[in-house]
């Protein structure tokens, strides 16, 4: 079992060994083999992300009152606090997978019409996609020998094979 | 047959040596064989300290400069079939350069240094000593080893620290003694270990169409510990028993104090019920369950599955279950004490609650997550208005609503509907059909989702609106929170059971 705060939105595995266990406001990276953990924490609107590089990507949903306005501004930050990015969008989204080349972007509001898009940072476009929202969830490593998942407990954990 | 011999097996009179030189023979394989001899620091001889060149002769004197144990074997071959060969075990020793020791295992036994310590375990291998008479004159072979630093005196050390450490927690009666076996994964041997679980309350619950068991106590959050690990013993080329077969041995052994994590399950004649909430903290729980059945004449237990992680050598990780059995009061009917009815015809999880949530603050109703079904009157009384709400223009629409007053002076709403089925000024009667949801009105300029948003009032006004879960008589554990582990801000509010 993995002892956390809060249950991770989304894991990213850094090598078959670390893994990033990134939910809103709080991360922690966890050392499979010894155990060892470290906590992020951030700010309420930001989810920590990685793909080759640390990243966090912050969101800012706003009222809006017509359709030419934004209603959400995406950052992506590196570990620093640099600002890497940033993008309106008129969506009302949040980042559910935060990465430096792209983001997987959410409906932020349970009363809206749900959508999924991938927001491509080379690019500079927003994509909508189809994807489907899973209640059970696992995480695999790259050599398939550890997953994470969500257990019936509502406890982290991690399995070896 | 040969037996081959250690030059010398006790302690050599230098006290101390910068290097030694260790003799080995063997019996010859055969005309036209030759041997090459290999070192290695493990019994499995499976990490290679050196290997020297092939020779014919059958005998060799290698010059060691450092401490630590050996085990030695020859490969022997013909050169015309190179590709035909086997191997020849010629026995392990101690070197102790120090304090000038040369024996099978050491005068005391002593622990290996650094890397070896899993392999110094149950050491029984069968010494093979050189023989100390052969006379020739030997080639010297100079080979250089890496630096080993001679760590026993530490490590026996903590030996002696540990072992009084678990003499004197062994007096303690409260002491738990577990042995696991670890394999793959580890399993319980034996668990010498009576785990205090408490019960403090017990509600049983008629709902007519089926009941609920709630039950909640204490536990303790750590135990104190004595854990015996054992494993298979590595392959030993002279231990027969390790040959394709496990052969447990005592590696470690752990005492103190370990945490406890617990997760327990109701049955009622060892079949589930359906779970339909749970809090397990560190010291205290609370498990429901819903059974089609009346179960209070059923055998009726929990199932703790407790589990533990803790260091030793490595990291072990234990499950353990145990039961504890329930006595069943008499089922209470539930109270129809809160007014009104679920406003669907089905039941259906909820997207947003009541109150200050991430989204709203606040948010006045809740949002069921309804697509086109059947929307019914909570309570008797009349359709008070009925309408198509605009409150913010082109970009916020509530959409299609109806506001009904009851017979007991408060209101419902309900609202994104997709169609209505009663005009305003309608008598209308509980669990009466009056309109189908959907997803009509606007907000930030963006379609709804389906959904229906229903509100509780004490009054026509939205100002005046309640939580609708201290009003509508349902099984709140049985609506969950939709999607919450995407996203957890849906938790939030006045969420009845803030973890579901």
């Amino acid at each position: 079992m993995i002892n956390t705060k809060y249950l991770p939105v989304e894991v990213f595995w850094i090598d078959n060994t670390n893994v990033l266990l990134s939910s809103y406001g709080y991360s922690q990276l966890f050392n499979t083999e010894n155990r060892d953990s470290s906590v992020i924490n951030t700010c309420e609107n930001c989810i920590y992300g990685y793909d080759k590089n640390f990243v966090y990507c912050k969101y800012i949903n706003r009222d809006i009152k017509s359709k030419d306005q934004f209603s959400t501004t995406i950052e992506i930050f590196d570990i620093n606090n640099q600002l890497l990015y940033s993008k309106d969008i008129f969506q009302t989204v949040a980042p559910v997978k935060c990465g430096s080349s792209s983001i997987l972007l959410h409906t932020n509001d349970p009363n809206l019409e749900q959508h999924s898009y991938i927001l491509d940072i080379k690019k500079d476009s927003l994509k909508e996609i189809k994807e489907n929202i899973k209640d059970t969830k696992e995480w695999f490593n790259n050599d398939k020998t550890k997953k994470i998942i969500i257990g019936e407990d509502k406890r982290v954990w991690l399995f070896k094979s | 047959m040969i037996i081959p011999l250690l030059l010398s097996t006790i302690l050599a009179l230098t006290p101390v040596w910068e290097s030694k030189s260790v003799h080995f023979s063997w019996e010859s394989k055969g005309e036209g064989y030759v041997y090459e001899f290999e070192t290695y620091k493990d019994w499995e001889l499976t990490n290679l300290y050196f290997k020297l060149p092939p020779i014919t002769k059958t005998y060799i004197d290698v010059v060691y400069h450092d401490s630590g144990k050996y085990y030695q074997r020859i490969k022997y071959y013909n050169p015309n079939t190179p590709e035909i060969y086997s191997y020849w075990y010629l026995g392990q020793f101690y070197l102790n350069l120090q304090e000038g020791i040369l024996s099978e295992d050491g005068p005391e036994n002593p622990p290996p240094i650094e890397d070896e310590s899993e392999n110094e375990i149950e050491q029984d291998d069968e010494v093979n000593t050189p023989n100390e008479n052969t006379q020739e004159t030997l080639e010297q072979i100079k080979f250089q080893l890496p630096t080993i630093p001679d760590s026993r005196e530490k490590i026996a050390d903590i030996f002696k620290k540990e072992d009084t450490q678990t003499k004197k927690e062994i007096d303690n009666s409260d002491i738990c003694k577990i042995s696991v076996f670890k394999n793959e994964e580890t399993k319980i041997k034996e668990w010498n270990c009576n785990i205090n679980i408490e019960v403090s309350a017990i509600k049983y619950i008629d709902w007519d169409k089926y009941y609920s068991l709630e039950i909640q106590g204490k536990y303790p959050k750590s135990i104190k510990a004595e854990i015996q690990i054992y494993e298979c013993k590595k392959f030993s080329i002279t231990d027969i028993n390790t040959w394709n077969k496990c052969k447990e041995v005592l590696t470690d052994t752990y005492t103190g104090d370990i945490n406890l994590i617990y997760f327990g399950k109701i049955y009622a004649n060892n079949k589930a019920g359906t779970l339909t909430n749970f809090n397990f903290t560190d010291s205290e729980f609370q498990t429901r369950s819903t059974f089609v059945n009346d179960i209070s004449k059923q055998d009726v237990k929990v199932y703790f599955s407790i589990y533990s992680q803790f260091k030793s050598k490595e990291w072990i990780d234990l499950t353990y279950t145990t039961q504890k059995s329930i006595t069943i009061p008499t089922a209470v009917k539930a109270a129809a004490v809160k007014p009104f009815s679920f406003p669907l015809s089905k039941l259906i999880g909820v997207t947003q609650w009541h109150g200050c949530t991430q989204y709203q603050c606040p948010h006045k109703g809740i949002d069921f997550g309804a697509r086109l079904h059947n929307v019914i009157a909570v309570g008797d009384g009349t359709v008070a208005d009925i309408g198509f709400d605009k409150y913010g223009g082109e970009c916020n629409q509530g959409g299609r609503y109806i506001i009904v007053k009851h017979t007991n002076g408060m209101y419902s709403a309900y609202i994104h509907l997709d169609s209505f089925l009663v005009k305003k000024g309608n008598s209308v009667k509980k669990g009466q059909v009056i309109g189908i949801s959907g997803n009509s009105g606007m907000k930030n300029c963006q379609p709804l989702g389906y959904h229906l948003h229903f509100e509780t009032r004490k009054g026509l006004s939205s100002s005046t609106h309640t939580d609708p879960v201290k009003y509508v008589n349902v099984d709140w554990n049985l609506i969950p929170t939709l999607q919450y582990k995407q996203f957890p801000g849906r938790l939030t509010g006045d969420n009845p059971h803030p973890n579901f």
